[in-house]
């Protein structure tokens, strides 16, 4: 039996590595084992300035300068996943810990390191093996720098990331992707994209649904497709969250608020909702609803969903279930920004224009789990405060009442005491 | 052939020679791996799982066989939780399979998508641990074909699993991804947000001219607010199950399917008859009439030969079964299932009678409604929709309970209660009419040779009082069958006085001689015989092979006679 075969048998992917990363394995290997003998033979040792010599070697076939991270579990090369086998993974984990046990989560090096530095910083790692130091921090080595990832701890070092910044990261990714997704209008849906985008939107939602809304509204991004897809996204999985549907719904009604936006508000900014529909379908039935193994139950879904939407509604008869849902968020979107131009409706502008349509176009009911969802004054609200200063609502404040939000006056967070009431911002309008 | 062709390639056992577990192919991986039967079910299922993943990579046409295998032991009461670690397997908790360098290595790939625990469904098929074999064999030390995997597993790929999922490697850098960046982009927004509020920075008034036209903006503001304080806002705890079951409801997406394959014929290949069929099922157990009959009535108007494959496919599903689940059984429920029993198909029927017994087994709670139904068809018309031998024991003690109340006849209740429980044997054998009794030969039969101790004497006790017609014989043919092992000594009593009274005892003599039935059964037949004119003689009578005996056949012997001339 050849090496290849029992490779295949067994699943030694050792061998299956692409050059790139078979050269990051090299590295680490290398530096594992150069931290390993300096904490038993010592930095003066020749096994020492040997093992330093070869790490500097596989250093230099990576190209430099470059940066290692360690977050979590994952080795991260330049900011790209490192596949590892086991071998390499138990390596990646010791020098994680001890990585973690110096305060430090990425280490970069650039063309000037050389073998002092390398074992000056391999010793103070030798030592995190054993426990926690702080030897880094008034440590200054040439061609070597290092910094924390505060969310990259794990274990008992693991530290809470701040809901908002989170957030914010999520959001704001996700937007990027969405527009990407956007401007390849016309292309077969890009099913794997959407589904990272709808993960990291599940994500951000489960850490907090409000803040990612926030985010959403906050976050200075132009008024594309994407990030009108998104926001219908994000609203689709803080509604359904709420409601407590099952997940493969939820997902299927996230990405299908996804695919819905990124196409449909291309194609039919102020045009029927149906028409948007019937387009984005016809850019989803282009590709795949298989893997390797059978049918993928969750795009075999979106298509049914967008399917529903774009079929015409009988005279009488209204939208059900996620179908609702989808259109009246689509329609929340579409009218807060239906001409070009920088000035779009706040959430809560467009939800008071929606609402003599209520109970005719939108199911009331669905219309009333949007609002439980966002807050009678969702975030982004524009506000007049009760001593007249002017703020945009955050989202809800320490108090109950949905009319005391966190506001956010200037550049300072505050917490209304009394009542705060919609600011008109367009002259002429009654507030 | 395989394994033929395979001992070809093998090198010769000896000092080199490669173990069992690393020849490659079918044969090596089925015969490496330890039975399914085998009461370390976890190490059953970890070693089937990496024996699944490597024949799926090397011999794909094997894999049937150990998915087989797999599925029997995913599948079954109490269906265990396989967890995967980055390097190392655990089921139900414990550690079932450390990765080393032949086995295993998967394991970390897996991990790295995300991948935690996985837990088969009540209705897992095997193609579904078939498909999922396939996948962990796909997976490659590559980001691309990680998030891939991690993408299936997220998209309900992996049908027929509960599967728990974390965040996978390459989206980890995604969620720790530097906070400090992010909070001077916040802080930065904030200062953004507040100078966007001053008149400087308003929009320009070309963009308010334009939105100012805006039918939106044509809706003051105070409408609003006005509107929401009159408005109940957020929804009741109904309101809001509703609008769950709306979005969740099976009917809703499996008609969207049917509709999407029917007007689509490109996407048959993802969307398969059975697994419509499957999911009409869904439908049946929860919406029968509303939903159901309406799909099935769509299908059946179609020209489409999809359609027609839908149907085909559905027969093969448990639909009555379903229906039977979830049906209510109030009146109203009842009358509906008695339209569906008359008139339904041979194979509804079928599913909904059987479903019904099996329903009022697990819940007692329901033997009531289900009796009442039986009785309006009469219990002749209903246990001849189905074979009651099918049934389990809760499922069958029930219909038979049921026939006992209604004192069904004989010869219809005596089949379904055969296999019954002995406590429920016990209860129904008085109930059975003398003219009857014939019918129920077969499961006093049973019911002697193969209950418990306990029960068993409780049944020769019972028989004998009631002077069971046959009741030597049965007794006799059940001890001879078992040599008297597992017969108490009060039933050996019983036994041996009905065989004495209907004056067969002789029969028992060479058994109360012979040195294979247990000492304690002996001593109790020498008593019981040596107690009746007709044998007590020849009990009694010495014999050269005495003196071989054991001491407590002497004794026994000593005392007996003792008692007759005393």
């Amino acid at each position: 039996m050849t090496t290849s075969t029992f490779a295949a048998i067994t699943g030694d992917f050792s061998a299956q590595l692409a050059p790139e990363h078979q050269a990051v394995a090299t590295l680490l290997e290398r530096i594992f084992v150069l931290m390993k003998i300096i904490g038993s033979h010592g930095t003066t040792h020749p096994s020492t300035h040997e093992m330093a010599s070869a790490a500097l070697s596989a250093l230099r076939q990576c190209k430099l300068p470059s940066a290692l991270q360690f977050v979590r579990e994952a080795v991260f090369f330049d900011r790209t996943l490192v596949p590892l086998d086991i071998e390499g993974f138990k390596r990646g984990q010791s020098l994680s810990h001890a990585m973690n046990h110096c305060g430090v989560h990425e280490v970069s090096f650039e063309n000037g390191v050389d073998e002092t530095a390398l074992i000056a910083f391999f010793e103070v790692l030798s030592k995190g093996l054993v426990g926690p130091n702080d030897l880094l921090e008034q440590m200054r080595l040439p061609g070597i720098s290092w910094r924390e990832i505060p969310g990259a701890g794990w274990g008992a070092e693991a530290k809470p990331i701040d809901p908002d910044l989170f957030a914010v990261t999520q959001v704001s990714l996700a937007v990027a992707d969405a527009d990407s997704l956007a401007d390849a209008f016309g292309e077969p849906w890009n099913w794997a994209a959407g589904v990272s985008i709808l993960r990291r939107l599940e994500r951000a939602v489960e850490v907090d649904a409000r803040a990612a809304d926030r985010a959403l509204e906050l976050v200075p991004v132009p008024w594309s497709a994407g990030r009108r897809a998104v926001a219908m996204a994000v609203r689709v999985l803080a509604v359904e969250r709420e409601l407590g549907t099952e997940p493969a719904t939820a997902r299927a009604s996230g990405h299908a608020a996804l695919v819905l936006g990124c196409c449909g508000y291309r194609v039919a900014a102020s045009g029927l909702f149906e028409e948007a529909a019937k387009e984005t379908f016809s850019r989803l039935v282009q590709t795949s609803m298989a893997s390797a193994s059978g049918a993928i139950r969750h795009r075999v879904r979106v298509c049914s969903l967008i399917q529903a939407l774009a079929s015409p509604l009988a005279a009488g008869q209204q939208r059900q279930g996620a179908v609702a849902l989808l259109h009246l968020l689509y329609e929340l979107e579409r009218r807060r920004h239906a001409e070009q131009g920088r000035v779009a409706l706040t959430v809560a502008d467009t939800l008071g224009a929606m609402m003599p349509d209520v109970g005719r176009a939108y199911p009331s009911n669905w219309f009333r789990a949007l609002i439980g969802t966002l807050g009678e004054l969702p975030a982004g609200s524009r506000v007049t405060l009760a001593d007249g200063r002017i703020g945009i609502v955050l989202g809800p404040g320490s108090l109950p009442d949905p009319w005391l939000p966190q506001v956010l006056v200037g550049a300072q967070i505050v917490q209304p005491t009394h009542r705060v009431r919609l600011f008109a911002q367009l002259p002429g309008r009654t507030a | 052939m395989a394994s033929a062709h395979r001992s070809s390639t093998l090198p010769p056992s000896g000092a080199n020679a490669i173990p069992s577990h690393r020849m490659t192919g079918l044969t090596a991986a089925i015969t490496a791996l330890p039975d399914a039967g085998d009461k370390s079910d976890g190490k059953s299922i970890a070693g089937l799982i990496d024996g699944a993943v490597r024949v799926a990579r090397t011999q794909p046409q094997g894999l049937a066989t150990i998915a087989a295998r797999l599925h029997a032991l995913l599948t079954a009461e109490p269906r265990p939780r396989v967890e995967f670690e980055a390097t190392r397997l655990k089921v139900n908790g414990h550690v079932a399979m450390e990765a080393d360098l032949e086995r295993g290595r998967w394991l970390l790939l897996a991990f790295m998508s995300g991948l935690r625990d996985v837990e088969a469904t009540a209705d897992c098929r095997v193609e579904e641990v078939i498909a999922f074999a396939q996948e962990l064999a796909a997976l490659r030390p590559n980001p691309t074909l990680l998030e891939q995997f991690a993408d299936w597993l997220w998209s309900d790929g992996l049908e027929g699993f509960t599967v728990g999922l974390h965040v996978s490697f390459a989206e980890i850098l995604d969620v720790a991804d530097d906070p400090e960046r992010r909070k001077n982009q916040i802080a930065a927004l904030r200062t953004e947000m507040a100078m966007a509020l001053s008149s400087d920075h308003l929009a320009t008034v070309r963009d308010l001219d334009r939105a100012a036209l805006m039918p939106e903006f044509q809706a003051p503001l105070d409408a609003y607010t006005a509107a929401l304080q009159d408005r109940q806002v957020g929804l009741t705890s109904d309101e809001a199950a509703l609008l769950r079951a709306e979005c969740d409801a099976a009917a809703f997406w499996v008609r969207q399917e049917i509709v999407l394959a029917l007007a689509n014929p490109s996407l048959r290949r993802a969307i398969t008859p059975s697994a419509i069929a499957r999911g009409l099922v869904r439908v049946a157990a929860v919406s029968f009439e509303r939903d159901f009959l309406g799909l099935v009535s769509m299908l059946s108007q179609s020209q489409d030969s999809f359609a027609r494959e839908v149907l085909v496919a559905l027969e093969q599903q448990p639909v009555g079964m379903a229906i039977a689940d979830r049906a209510p059984l109030d009146s109203v429920g009842l009358q509906r299932l008695m339209q569906l029993l008359k008139g339904g198909t041979p194979k509804l029927t079928e599913g909904i009678a059987r479903g019904l017994c099996e329903r009022a087994g697990r819940e007692a709670s329901e033997l009531n409604p289900v009796g009442q139904l039986v009785q309006a068809m009469g219990f002749a018309a209903f246990v001849a929709l189905f074979d009651p031998a099918t049934l389990s024991q809760p499922g069958r003690d029930i219909l038979t309970r049921i026939g006992v109340m209604l004192r069904a006849e004989g010869s219809l209740l005596a089949p379904v209660a055969e296999g019954c429980s002995p406590a429920l044997a016990l209860l129904l054998l008085p109930k059975v009419a003398p003219a009857d009794r014939a019918f129920f030969r077969g499961l006093v039969e049973r019911q002697l040779s193969a209950t418990r101790l306990r029960d068993r004497t409780q049944l020769v006790a019972t028989l004998t009082e009631l002077r069971w017609p046959d009741l030597p014989e049965l007794t006799f043919e059940a001890f001879r069958a078992s040599s008297g092992a597992g017969w108490e000594l009060r039933a050996t009593r019983l036994m041996t006085e009905a065989s004495a009274a209907a004056g067969k005892g002789e029969r028992l003599l060479a058994m109360q001689r012979d040195a294979a039935i247990p000492m304690p059964i002996r001593l109790v037949l020498m008593d019981a015989l040596a107690s009746v004119p007709s044998t007590a003689d020849e009990v009694l009578k010495r014999k050269l092979t005495e003196f071989l005996e054991p001491q407590e056949i002497k004794d026994k012997l000593a005392e007996l006679r003792a008692r007759r001339q005393g």
